[in-house]
């Protein structure tokens, strides 16, 4: 939450038009270091604002997330 | 004093009078024959006999008179508004009364607006749901500065908003209000964003500036227009005997596409392998819709619907929206249709401390535009975006040039050809499946989430609203994500109204009312997804549309803060290595919590909230649409995730 990941990802990771989806099993670690430089529109996060432990923290969250019932399960969802 | 002035200039009954646009207007009963001195009133230019002439020892309308502005609501019956959107103001006090009294407070009906800002982004909402314009008034000053915003916003979107702005010109004749209310350039103020103006001297004059007017202003590409009422042309006695003609108001018909251009547009188009149809502001009409399917569907090719205007099913196999990018970057005939940013639709640029863009398409890849955005640009203003090389640009109306478009491809369309557009469209429709069938997996994630997930909250509201005849009145921009156009099933030119244009904030609440307005004699439901920052503008048109009976769900989505600039000021804390932690500081609306249920209630608007926990939306969901359908307005305030 303080290093704002959820301004553009969502609070559950779950993504959005802003930000895709992180988790659960959105993304790997490696992955995840794009944050450094990223290439598209994400702000890049330096050492000096994120630290290394920080985003294994971030990426052990990610995947502590519970998965999400699946679709077909969500009568509102149905097509 | 100047009254005594128009006693001599002849006289009739007041009654109300007899018009049919095109035709002379008359009393209704003759009156006693007078001296005829002038032909009619003029905006006094000469003030002596006021300066000199003792007071006038009648001091109401005569039998045989009538005033301007009851002729004025002969003109605008004439042009058939059935709403006048205003917060009532003492410059145009002579129109309001003839509105209320003389036209007996129908067609136009005096809309109350807390807000000129309201008045206009009504009346914005309301064409893009109706197809008609609805009129305007405000002070000339005060009241047009209000405006300026939601007026802004029209032209950006091309949306004819009408507007009268009271101003009394005399100074000589002023009341003291009257000069911080007065102006002499009454409209410069937002000229570079209106597509005309004028200041009648007389109510001929008049009369042929509003029907010229209303033609400007329905002409694409629309936009807005001020007439600028003079106080004593409202409220200066005439003879009721005077005759003055109304003309009528016969609209050009829209500019349509060279033959030849158009003629190899189908070239193009029928000899690629992967066309893209791009729509913007294209369905002026809802035929509209209808005849991009049918080109569409003759090509079978994609189509991506930018939603300024409702172009296309949402749920149309050939609709490639949701994966815009990649079909643009398949293309290799990209036909923009009233598209307001082309350049943006085939460029993508790099939001970072150094920007940069790339061209998405292959570059052997033919571009081409039909826009009538080529017809008309002004230069303050810089609403007209980057420009774009193209191969071919036709200067027209994109809609009114469909027809010829569609039977030029039809001709041009041999039995190989059309083979090879099955077999594209098949692939098409696979691709649009998937992309609903990911849209509805995405949706799961947080879907007990709460705050309330975007997503959730949508699919909540389809639930309730799907089996009924509804209209989302609320702008694209406020629905957190595009779920609606993810998951619901857009097919009729009602079902979404597009959004603001000028991307400014405010648009949203009264632009709901104005088009719930024009749902409400349909027996439409509206239903509004309301962002918070929004609303705060001028929430006082939740008090219009119950004084009005206007019925309209509004369902918040309320994340609490300006979230679109949270995440600009991330980007820039992060951009100078400065870290995220007060990124928030400034661009949130929390300590304390807007408690918009209360806010509504207070306005006399049924509410419920805010509610946090998503089980609980359905079932207020279900009891604020009861409401609506008694023919009120209703709210429920739904605490969101930020994104």
């Amino acid at each position: 939450m303080k290093n704002g990941c959820f301004q553009c990802h969502g609070a559950e990771a779950q993504g959005g038009a802003a930000g895709p989806r992180l988790g659960p099993a959105g993304v790997s670690f490696a992955r995840l270091s794009y944050v450094r430089k990223p290439t598209a529109e994400m702000p890049p996060y330096t050492t000096k604002v994120l630290s290394d432990r920080d985003l294994a923290d971030i990426y052990a969250f990610l995947e502590s997330l519970p998965k999400p019932a699946p679709v077909s399960s969500i009568p509102l969802l149905a097509p | 004093m100047r009254r005594r002035k128009f006693l001599k200039r002849g006289a009739l009954a007041g009654a109300a009078a007899l018009v049919t646009p095109g035709g002379i207007v008359e009393a209704q009963s003759p009156a006693p024959a007078a001296p005829a001195v002038g032909a009619e009133a003029v905006s006094p230019g000469v003030t002596i006999g006021a300066e000199t002439a003792a007071p006038a020892d009648v001091q109401v309308l005569a039998e045989h008179e009538r005033c301007g502005s009851d002729f004025m609501v002969d003109v605008i019956k004439s042009l058939g508004f059935e709403y006048i959107c205003a917060n009532p103001g003492s410059s145009f006090r002579g129109l309001h009364e003839s509105i209320i009294n003389y036209g007996g407070n129908t067609a136009p009906e005096f809309i109350t607006c807390c807000h000129e800002e309201s008045s206009v982004a009504m009346a914005h909402g309301y064409f893009k749901a109706e197809g008609k314009p609805l009129a305007v008034m405000s002070h000339g000053t005060v009241g047009l500065q209000h405006a300026a915003m939601a007026l802004y916003n029209a032209w950006c979107d091309r949306v004819p908003v009408y507007m009268f702005i009271g101003n009394w010109a005399d100074g000589a004749t002023r009341r003291p209000a009257e000069w911080y209310h007065g102006v002499q350039d009454a409209a410069a103020m937002v000229r570079d964003y209106t597509k005309w103006d004028d200041e009648p001297r007389s109510l001929t004059h008049f009369a042929e500036s509003a029907v010229r007017a209303y033609k400007i202003a329905l002409t694409p590409p629309m936009a807005p227009v001020v007439l600028v009422l003079d106080g004593a042309l409202q409220e200066d006695p005439v003879s009721a005997s005077l005759k003055l003609a109304i003309p009528r108001a016969t609209l050009p018909s829209p500019p349509v596409g060279d033959p030849a251009a158009v003629d190899e547009v189908a070239r193009l188009l029928v000899a690629a392998e992967n066309p893209v149809l791009v729509a913007d502001r294209l369905a002026r009409t809802p035929a509209g819709m209808t005849l991009l399917i049918e080109l569409a569907e003759t090509l079978q090719a994609g189509v991506i619907d930018q939603g300024s205007r409702m172009n296309f099913p949402s749920r149309h196999p050939l609709n490639q929206t949701q994966q815009a990018g990649a079909t643009i970057a398949n293309g290799d005939v990209i036909l923009g249709l009233e598209v307001a940013d082309f350049w943006a639709t085939v460029n993508a640029l790099r939001d970072q401390l150094h920007r940069t863009d790339r061209r998405i398409p292959k570059a052997s890849a033919k571009l081409v535009t039909i826009t009538t955005a080529d017809l008309y640009i002004r230069s303050n203003y810089q609403d007209f975006r980057r420009l774009q090389d193209v191969d071919l640009a036709i200067a027209a109306d994109a809609e009114a040039t469909l027809p010829a478009l569609i039977e030029a491809v039809k001709r041009r369309t041999t039995g190989d050809r059309r083979r090879v557009f099955e077999e594209r469209g098949k692939k098409l429709a696979d691709a649009s499946r998937a992309a609903a069938e990911r849209a509805r997996t995405a949706a799961t994630f947080a879907w007990d989430a709460s705050p309330v997930s975007t997503a959730r909250l949508c699919a909540e509201v389809w639930a309730q609203i799907k089996n009924e005849d509804w209209s989302l009145v609320s702008s694209y921009y406020s629905d957190g994500g595009g779920w609606p156009r993810r998951l619901w099933d857009f097919n009729k030119p009602y079902h979404s109204l597009g959004h603001a244009g000028g991307g400014g904030i405010g648009y949203g609440a009264p632009a709901s009312v104005g088009g719930a307005l024009a749902n409400r004699k349909h027996g439409r439901l509206s239903v509004a997804l309301q962002t918070d920052g929004d609303l705060m503008y001028a929430n006082g048109v939740l008090w219009t549309a119950a004084h009005h009976r206007i019925p309209l769900l509004s369902v918040m989505n309320n994340n609490r803060s300006y979230h679109q600039e949270v995440m600009h000021v991330q980007k820039m804390c992060n951009a100078r290595n400065r870290g995220v932690d007060r990124g928030q500081t400034g661009s949130t609306l929390t300590d304390p919590n807007i408690d918009f249920a209360k806010v509504a209630q207070g306005l006399g608007v049924y509410a419920e909230g805010p509610i946090t926990n998503p089980k609980d939306l359905g079932p207020a969901l279900t009891r604020a649409i009861a409401v609506v359908k008694r023919g009120e307005p209703a709210l429920v305030d739904v605490v969101t995730q930020v994104r």
